[in-house]
């Protein structure tokens, strides 16, 4: 009888797509879904729908955004779309990295010592909901008019709500964690660097990527105030001369970028927090 | 002295802030014993276990770890939980590794140990998985191996297999005595389960949650083992644990 049951079948080969099948699959909708956009919105100029001066279409846009002719200003304010690029994201970063550094330092702060937590937590509570915009004034009072008022603008926009996540992903460990690191002798330090910023990682690169995107729109709005380069600057001063492409040109770099940061932060993020999934 | 650690518990009780309450009283665990507490979820046998392990202070009474007045987390005292016991950012030879370092090994001999250990639980080749890639009842291996790497006096489980299914609980339980019995130490294990009680303890203390958590009754099993759960005493003893849990669960779930 125990010989029937231990003689057992073959298992049989289910064929499975592959993952790089799937990947391909997901890209071949990405670029179908612009596409369609992007037909839909040459097709409607060229039938009328659409007025091409205000809204340039793709045949415009496209070819003028790789001419070398998507520029603004003169002689030293003249300024390229890919040097402004390459101006806002060293602000975005700078201020990203920065507000994300101090928030740890906080959220550090607030989970050691009860006191802190009291006294730091309602401040960070009724700071962070304010729009990065409405700190432009204040930023402009404070520190004046130039790069470091976008890079502060960004990092008041990230400091609030990374303090907020963070320190509630501190809060959320699960307790047996500390049981266990405190029944296997970690010190203090060795409850930070082992068990609670690894616990924390994943929630972490995920408030991190959330913090980009408000991080990539405060940035804009510092820029659009009284600096003079950057994408901010580039956009609003093509609208000042009515370069309709050239604003077109700008929002949609800032989407496109946006777009691949973002994938980025995702692939780090998955490097750094492999065992959650 | 032997090997294992004694535990007084003297008067104790443990309030807690919606009003439940946990009285233990007196209850003395002798060195190198096999206690085991039963009862219902609810009966305040964690609550037990935990201030064992330090981590929970007593309302009042105290508890004497070898005649001593326990203060935190004792160093010879090792832990396992039901499950999370591993960190599951760390691969399993890690997991293991970070208890050795902090027993003052070097980083290469810890490492070295920790494969052994491993071996030893016939797990050598999964040891750079992370717990995630592993069974319920793998986990529950390493964690075991870890807890006797710490080599322990006072062994404290807390429902160590109940998320186990029943034949890798019943091989994990062989384990265990195994270990126990090789080590010497002193286990304090809970469990609300009757056929795991009756398999392993030297004693049971059997626990009630009403009108508030208590000791019912201690009940000394003088039995050889391995008991394979046919003697005519095991089944009498059997019925009537069964016969009060039941009753416990009715007055419990208001049957």
């Amino acid at each position: 009888m125990s010989e029937s049951i231990l003689t057992l079948n073959p298992p049989v080969e289910a064929r499975r797509p592959s993952r790089y099948l799937h990947a391909l699959r997901d890209t071949l909708w990405f670029v179908l879904a612009w596409a369609l956009l992007i037909g839909a919105w040459e097709l409607a100029v060229q039938v009328g729908w659409l007025d091409g001066r205000v809204l340039p279409p793709p045949s415009v846009t496209l070819p003028y955004a790789f001419s070398g002719e998507a520029v603004v200003g003169f002689g030293q304010q003249r300024s390229g779309l890919l040097e402004a690029l390459l101006v806002t994201l060293m602000r975005v970063s700078g201020g990203l990295l920065a507000g994300s550094l101090a928030a740890l330092v906080l959220a550090v702060m607030i989970t050691e010592v009860k006191l802190l937590r009291r006294l730091i937590l309602p401040l960070v509570q009724t700071l962070a909901p304010i729009s990065p915009v409405a700190w432009v004034p204040f930023t402009i009072a404070v520190i004046g008019i130039g790069g470091q008022a976008a890079v502060f603008v960004v990092f008041l926009a990230v400091l609030g709500t990374m303090t907020l996540s963070l320190s509630a992903a501190l809060d959320a460990i699960n307790p047996q964690y500390l049981n266990i690191a405190h029944n296997l002798r970690c010190t203090r330090k060795q409850i930070w660097l082992r068990v609670r910023l690894p616990a924390i990682a994943p929630s972490a690169m995920t408030s991190l990527r959330m913090a980009f995107f408000g991080a990539w729109m405060a940035v804009l709005a510092g820029e659009m105030a009284g600096i003079n380069s950057g994408l901010g600057y580039m956009i609003i001063m093509a609208q000042q001369m009515y370069n309709m492409p050239l604003v077109m040109v700008g929002v949609m770099t800032i989407g496109a970028v946006g777009f691949v940061v973002d994938r980025l932060l995702l692939l780090l993020g998955r490097r750094f927090s492999g065992w959650s999934s | 002295m032997s090997r294992g650690a004694t535990l007084s518990f003297r008067g104790l009780s443990k309030q807690f802030e919606g009003g439940t309450r946990v009285d233990v009283g007196d209850l003395d665990i002798k060195a190198g014993s096999f206690t085991v507490l039963l009862g219902r979820s609810g009966c305040g046998k964690s609550t037990l276990l935990n201030i064992a392990a330090g981590l929970q202070q007593p309302s009042t009474g105290h508890l004497l770890y070898d005649d001593q007045a326990l203060t935190g987390n004792k160093p010879d005292s090792a832990l396992i939980f039901q499950q999370n016991n591993l960190f599951p950012w760390m691969s399993a030879a890690e997991n293991i590794a970070i208890a050795l370092l902090n027993r003052g090994l070097n980083r290469e001999d810890a490492n070295r140990r920790a494969g052994q250990l491993l071996a030893e639980v016939g797990l050598a080749e999964f040891a750079q998985h992370r717990p995630g890639a592993l069974s319920g009842g793998m986990c529950q291996r390493i964690a075991l191996a870890r807890a006797l790497a710490l080599e322990p006096r006072l062994l404290l489980l807390d429902e160590p297999f109940s998320a186990l299914d029943a034949q890798t609980r019943r091989l994990m339980q062989e384990q265990l005595l195994r270990a126990w019995s090789n080590s010497g130490a002193t286990v304090l294990m809970v469990t609300h389960d009757l056929q795991e009680a009756l398999l392993l303890a030297d004693r049971i203390v059997l626990m009630a949650s009403a009108p508030h958590g208590h000791i019912a009754q201690i009940l000394e099993i003088d039995m050889p083992r391995p008991r394979l759960g046919r003697s005519e005493a095991l089944l009498d003893l059997q019925e009537r644990l069964d016969a009060f849990l039941t009753h416990e669960t009715r007055l419990a779930e208001h049957f």
